[in-house]
């Protein structure tokens, strides 16, 4: 199986990586455009992450596109540029998440029939498309609340979350019945216990 | 030994696709025609956009026809913006763990390769 994850990660995810680049980027979408730089960084990098599985490719990548002379075979493991900021990553996260979540409301919207149709917003695919975006400067109150409770059972040694003592502060703070805080810190506790 | 007509286009495709064939039936266990094909389908794509193909301009991406061997020398130069960051975290993110992978398979020592 490792086989396979080490393809994905090579293949499938760095191309999604690169698509996602790309149209973030694009000119069509107000971007700047692509980095030279980066661009060959990801086409090396490619070729060597997959040259286990695909060395005639890689080795056609590696002498006539990159112009290297000596072969593939004999290049070592890509290096990454530095570490990984875990932040950067899930600011891509983020904004990938936004992205699908616009899509799904249109997806959603362009599905109404009968009533539902008539009576809310009209969908017409033919306009030209227009999105909204509000920032929040600030966590909504019940969020930052949440989070406190979170942080008081917390014990940072362990990097565990004491659930007793979760319950208890939830209860305490009367939010053990509320729909939303309830999940919101559930959640928030698997990610952090990550 | 590799020679050159072995490495260009028409051997190098020829071999590919041998090469591709095999691989998808080994890793899935549950050979699909169209699995392989879209594999190779991929991998072409994917080297016509990273060389040059300028005898059919955009033949594969009507929406953006940039092979980038071409167009290097118009592609922007210059400071990291946030979108070039967050691109080069994820690689170093994908290439880290596809590192990880590579160990745990253990590919190496089951050949005996005096590698790691």
């Amino acid at each position: 199986m490792e086989y396979k994850e080490a393809l994905k990660r090579g293949l499938y995810d760095f191309e999604i990586a690169r698509n996602w680049y790309r149209s973030v980027t694009s000119p069509d979408n107000g971007g700047p455009g692509l980095h030279g730089d980066l661009v060959f960084t990801w086409i090396r990098n490619n070729a060597l992450l997959i040259a286990p599985f695909t060395p005639h490719f890689s080795e056609h990548v590696w002498k006539n596109i990159l112009g290297e002379t000596t072969s593939v075979q004999k290049a070592s493991f890509p290096q990454p540029s530095q570490s990984v900021d875990p932040i950067k990553l899930q600011e891509i996260e983020y904004m990938r998440g936004v992205v699908d979540s616009m899509r799904s409301a249109e997806a959603v919207l362009s599905k109404r029939k009968g009533k539902a149709a008539k009576t809310g917003p009209t969908f017409d695919p033919s306009k030209p498309k227009s999105a909204r975006v509000y920032v929040a400067t600030e966590f909504p109150e019940w969020q930052n609340k949440g989070v406190e409770l979170v942080r008081s059972a917390w014990n940072e040694q362990e990097g565990t979350i004491d659930d007793a003592k979760l319950r208890q502060a939830l209860d305490a703070a009367g939010l053990s019945k509320d729909k939303k805080a309830m999940p919101f810190c559930q959640s928030f506790k698997v990610s952090t216990c990550e | 030994m590799p020679s050159k007509s072995y490495l260009n286009a028409d051997g190098f495709l020829g071999r590919a696709i041998q090469l591709l064939v095999f691989i998808a039936a080994q890793l899935t266990f549950s050979f699909e025609e169209t699995v392989a094909n879209a594999a190779i389908l991929r991998l072409h794509t994917a080297a016509l956009w990273a060389e040059v193909s300028q005898s059919r301009p955009g033949a594969l991406h009507p929406a953006d026809n940039q092979e980038m061997k071409v167009t290097r020398a118009s592609l922007r130069t210059g400071d990291y913006n946030d979108f070039d960051l967050g691109f080069q975290a994820e690689m170093d993110n994908h290439i880290g763990l596809a590192y990880a992978n590579f160990e745990r398979s253990g590919c190496h020592t089951d050949l005996g390769l005096p590698w790691s």
